[in-house]
C-alpha cells in the first residue's frame, strides 16, 4: 500500500481513553451562541428577561450553512451579547440562568448514554421509511440543530443536503482520533456504536449507497469489532477499511481524497468533494440522539485532557467552561495553556469564561508554557511533512495577500492542519502566517505582530 | 526595549491580562499546541557532540593540539559573539542556540594540528564576527561561517596548510600517537605530486591533515549519531559522496592525479564536509531535490578545484561557491499542491 508522501511521523497516543465512563455536566449558567463563527449571522428570537424552556429555539439560522439554536435548558435570558470565541471574533450569545429545579428533569428528551441500544434499535427501525429520501433526512439534521461536526465544514445537514443533490460514492466514518493524542472519536466509536452505525447506515441508504465506510486504526481492534457487532445487531450493512494512521488523515478533505481517489474540488467554507461525505462520530451520534429521541440536540460529548488524565463529559452547549474543569475535578490554577479542539488544529482559548460550543469536541488543559520562537534555519523539515505541497517555511514574513511574495506561495491550498509548525525546530508558528497569508490585512495594521516578525528576522532581539 | 518571546518573560500567571487570576487567563497561540523533534538549540547542542568521535580520532593522531585549539576557539566564539551582540545592541539574554560553538569547533576541525594558537583565534574571529553574526547570527548566514573562517585563513596564512614537512605540533610534549611512516605531505598533495597513499591509512587517519579531517572512520561514526537523530538531512551527503566517487571515476583516465575515486572521498576534507557543511540547513537549499543538486554541484567543484585549478583541497571552496547559488536552487521551487493532492488520491483504500 503506498503511503502518504511526507506526512509527518505524529501517531496517535494512547488512542483510549481512561474508563468507560461518562458523566453529564449540568452547569448552573449558560451562554448559548447563536450562531457558529463571527462570520455567522442568526435571527435571534429571544431577547432579556425572557423565559424559555428547554429545547425552545433561541434562534433561527441567519444564512445557509448555520443551523437553529435550542435552549439547553429552562430558565430566563438574563442576557443577549456579543462574546469571543476561540479563534478570535465575536458572535451572538444568549446567556441563561436556568430556573431553580432544573435538576429534576435532566435529561428529558436525550438520550442517556449506556442504555442507546434500545431507543436506537426502534429508531432504526422506524427509519427504513426514509430511504432514498436525502432531503428530508438532511432536513431533520438542519432542524435538530446538528453542528457536532469541525468549525471548518459545513453542519451536517447542510453538507448532506448538498450531497443529495450530488453524486455521492461514500460516506465515510474515521473512527479514530483526527489528531494525536485525540480519543473522543474511538471512545465514541466503542461505547455508542449503535448511534455511530445506525446513524452512517440512514445517511448512506438515504443517499442511494450500499453501506457506509468505516476507517479503522489498525491498531484499535476493538473499535471496528465494537462498530461489527453493533451493526450486526442493527442488521446494518458496513464497509470496514482499516488503516495505518499518520496525521492528517483524519482531515476531512484529505480522508474524502484517499477513499475517493478524487482530489478536493472548490468550495467555501471548505473544499467541497462530491465523491464523499465524511461523517464524523460525534455527528452520527447527535443524529441518532435526535432521531430517537425526536428532539434537537441540546448537548454533546466532550473529551477533557489535561497533562495527565482525560475524561469524557457530555456536557449541555453553552455550558460554562469552568463549570466544565470544575465538575471533572480538574483545576486551570498552574495551566499555561487551555486549547479547544485537537492540538493540531486546535484553537486556543484565552480564558476560562468561555463556553461549550456544538462543535466543541473537547479542551486540553496544560501547564506546558508555549515554545520560544527562533529564527528559521531553512531545514525544510515543514516542506517534508507539508501534505499539500506547500514550502510553509516562505510564509514567514508575508503579511496578506496584498504582499507581491503570496500569491506564488498558494495560501489557499493549505488545509491548516499544522504539521509543518509542529515539527519546526524553530517553534514558528507557521499556521499563522499562513494565516496571514490568506488574508487580506495589509501590513500597516499588523502592530504587535510586525514587531514578532522582526524577531524571527532576528532583527529586534 | 526587547519584544522577545521568552517564558521568564510570561509567566502565565502574569499574563495575558493583569487583571487575570490564576489559572483564568491563558497563553493566546496560533495552532498547533505540540510539538515534535528537537529545537534548534539541542540540535545544535546534539551536532557538537557528533563532533566528539572526530576530536576523540584527532587527539590519538595528533595528541593535546585539538583539545587546545578547540577550546580556545569555543571561548573565543562565545566572547566574540557576545561582543558583536553588543556592538549590534542586542540584549545578551536573548535566544541563544549553540550556533557559535558549534562553528568553531568545526571550524578548528578544519585546521591543520601544526597551527599556532592565534591563527584559530583570528579563524574564529573571522567566522562568528564576519562569517556569522555581521548577517544576522543563526538563520541569516549565507555562507558556511566556519568555512568562511577556514577560507580567510587559507587565503591569509596558506603557508600553514601546505606546510608538509613538519609534523610538529605547537605543544612538543603533548603530542600524540604520531602519524607514523609519513613523508609530510598531505594525502591530496601526494597524489597530487603523483605518488599513491594507500586506502587504509586515509580511512583509519594515519595521514598528515587537518585535525578533525584525516580519519575517516571517526567521520563515519560522526555521520551514522548525525543521521540516526535526523540532526541534518541525508540526500545532500549521498549526492556530495556519489558525486565524488563517480565523477573520479570518471575523470581518472584524463587527470594527472593518482587517486582512485575512494581516495578522493577519503583524502583532504572530503568526507567531513559531506557530514557537517554540505548537509548544513542555512547554507544549503530547502527541498530535497535541491539538496541533491547541491550535493553534486559540490562534488564537481570539489574535484574541478582538486585536479584542474591547481589548489590542492577543493572541499571547502566548492561548498563556499554552491552556497552563493543555494538561494537560487530554493528560489526554483515552487509549491505542488495539485501534484501532492493528487498522491493523496492514490492512497489505496481496501475494504
Amino acid at each position: 500500500m503506498r503511503t502518504l508522501r511526507g506526512l509527518t511521523r505524529l501517531k496517535p497516543d494512547q488512542m483510549s481513553l481512561n474508563g468507560d465512563e461518562v458523566r453529564s455536566l449540568k452547569p448552573t449558567q449558560f451562554r448559548v451562541p447563536l450562531h457558529r463563527t463571527p462570520g455567522g449571522s442568526a435571527e435571534v428570537l429571544v431577547s432579556r428577561r425572557q423565559e424559555v424552556k428547554r429545547g425552545e429555539r433561541l434562534a433561527e439560522p441567519g444564512n445557509e450553512s448555520e443551523v437553529p439554536v435550542f435552549s439547553p435548558v429552562s430558565g430566563k435570558v438574563s442576557r443577549v451579547s456579543r462574546l469571543p470565541v476561540p479563534g478570535g471574533g465575536l458572535v451572538e450569545h444568549a446567556e441563561i440562568t436556568p430556573e431553580a429545579g432544573e435538576d429534576d428533569d435532566a435529561g428529558a428528551g436525550t438520550v442517556v448514554a449506556g442504555d442507546d441500544g434500545q431507543a436506537i434499535s426502534r429508531a432504526n427501525d422506524r427509519m427504513s421509511g426514509m430511504i432514498g429520501d436525502a432531503g428530508k433526512l438532511a432536513e431533520r439534521a438542519v432542524q435538530a440543530g446538528i453542528d457536532m461536526g469541525r468549525l471548518d465544514e459545513l453542519p451536517l445537514g447542510r453538507r448532506l443536503a448538498r450531497a443529495a443533490n450530488g453524486s455521492v460514492e461514500h460516506v465515510v466514518v474515521p473512527a479514530f482520533g483526527a489528531e494525536p493524542g485525540e480519543g473522543l472519536a474511538d471512545w465514541l466509536a466503542r461505547n455508542r456504536p449503535e448511534a455511530v452505525v445506525a446513524a452512517a447506515g440512514w445517511i448512506a441508504r438515504a443517499l442511494g449507497l450500499e453501506a457506509p465506510l468505516f476507517v479503522t486504526d489498525r491498531r484499535r481492534r476493538q473499535v471496528r469489532s465494537a462498530l461489527q457487532s453493533a451493526a450486526e445487531r442493527l442488521s446494518v450493512a458496513v464497509r470496514f477499511s482499516e488503516q495505518t494512521i499518520s496525521y492528517p488523515l483524519g482531515h476531512p478533505w484529505v480522508l474524502a481524497a484517499a477513499v475517493t481517489g478524487k482530489p478536493p474540488g472548490a468550495g467555501a467554507p471548505a473544499p467541497e468533494n462530491p465523491a464523499a461525505l465524511v461523517l464524523q462520530p460525534a455527528e452520527a451520534v447527535a443524529l441518532a440522539e435526535a432521531v430517537s429521541g425526536d428532539s434537537p440536540v441540546l448537548d454533546r460529548y466532550i473529551e477533557l485532557r489535561t497533562d495527565s488524565a482525560r475524561h469524557v463529559v457530555r456536557a449541555p452547549i453553552g455550558g460554562a467552561l469552568e463549570e466544565l474543569l470544575e465538575f471533572v475535578g480538574e483545576s486551570s490554577e498552574s495551566a499555561a495553556t487551555l486549547v479547544e479542539g485537537g492540538d493540531m488544529t486546535g484553537e486556543a482559548v484565552p480564558s476560562i469564561h468561555y463556553s461549550v460550543r456544538p462543535t466543541t469536541s473537547g479542551y486540553r488543559l496544560s501547564a506546558k508554557v508555549p515554545p520560544v520562537l527562533g529564527p528559521c534555519v531553512r531545514c525544510g523539515r515543514c516542506v517534508d511533512v507539508c501534505p499539500v505541497g506547500l514550502l510553509p517555511f516562505r510564509f514567514v514574513g508575508v503579511t496578506g495577500t496584498e504582499d507581491p511574495a503570496a500569491p506564488e506561495l498558494r495560501a489557499d491550498a493549505c488545509i491548516e492542519c499544522g504539521a509543518c509548525a509542529a515539527v519546526c525546530p524553530a517553534r514558528i508558528p507557521l499556521v499563522g502566517w499562513v494565516r496571514f497569508a490568506k488574508s487580506g490585512v495589509p501590513e500597516r495594521d499588523l502592530g504587535d505582530t510586525a514587531q514578532q516578525t522582526s524577531v524571527e528576522k532576528g532583527e529586534a532581539v | 526595549m526587547s519584544s522577545t518571546v521568552s517564558s521568564e518573560q510570561r509567566k502565565p500567571t502574569e499574563a495575558p491580562s493583569a487583571s487575570a487570576q490564576p489559572g483564568e487567563a491563558f497563553y493566546l497561540t496560533p495552532p498547533p499546541h505540540v510539538r515534535r523533534g528537537f529545537s534548534t538549540t539541542t540540535r545544535q547542542l546534539l551536532l557538537c557532540a557528533a563532533l566528539i568521535p572526530v576530536y576523540a580520532a584527532a587527539v590519538f593522531f595528533f595528541g593535546a593540539a585539538p583539545v587546545v585549539h578547540a577550546g580556545v576557539a569555543v571561548v573565543t566564539a562565545l566572547v566574540v559573539e557576545a561582543v558583536v551582540r553588543l556592538l549590534r545592541k542586542r540584549s545578551l539574554r536573548a535566544p541563544w542556540d549553540a550556533g557559535s560553538p558549534l562553528t568553531a569547533l568545526l571550524l578548528v576541525a578544519t585546521l591543520p594540528p601544526h597551527a599556532p594558537i592565534w591563527m584559530t583565534m583570528i579563524g574564529v574571529l573571522v567566522a562568528i564576527g564576519i562569517g556569522r553574526e555581521i548577517f544576522g547570527g543563526t538563520g541569516h548566514t549565507i555562507f558556511h561561517p566556519a568555512l568562511v573562517g577556514r577560507g580567510f585563513l587559507a587565503a591569509s596564512y596558506g603557508g600553514v596548510f601546505r606546510a608538509g614537512t613538519t609534523p610538529a605540533t605547537p605543544f612538543p610534549g603533548l603530542g600524540g600517537r604520531g602519524v607514523a611512516g609519513v613523508t609530510g605531505a598531505t594525502p591530496l598533495r601526494a597524489m597530487a605530486e603523483g605518488s599513491e597513499v594507500p586506502l587504509e591509512n586515509l580511512f583509519v587517519g594515519q595521514v598528515q591533515g587537518a585535525m578533525g579531517e584525516t580519519s575517516v572512520v571517526a567521520i563515519l561514526i560522526a555521520a551514522a549519531f548525525v543521521f540516526a537523530l535526523r540532526l541534518v538531512r541525508w540526500e545532500a551527503f549521498v549526492a556530495y559522496v556519489v558525486g565524488i566517487v563517480v565523477l573520479a571515476a570518471a575523470t581518472s583516465p584524463f587527470a594527472e592525479f593518482a587517486a582512485t575515486p575512494f581516495a578522493h572521498l577519503f583524502a583532504g576534507g572530503a568526507m567531513l564536509a559531506a557530514v557537517f557543511f554540505v548537509t548544513d540547513s542555512e547554507t544549503t537549499p530547502v527541498t530535497r531535490g535541491g539538496r541533491i543538486a547541491f550535493g553534486l554541484g559540490a562534488a564537481a567543484l570539489t574535484l574541478l578545484i582538486r585536479i584542474g585549478a591547481g589548489s590542492v583541497e577543493g572541499a571547502m571552496y566548492a561548498i563556499l561557491l554552491m552556497s552563493a547559488i543555494g538561494p537560487l536552487i530554493t528560489r526554483a521551487a515552487r509549491p505542488q499542491p495539485e501534484r501532492a493532492w493528487a498522491r493523496i488520491a492514490q492512497r489505496r483504500f481496501e475494504s
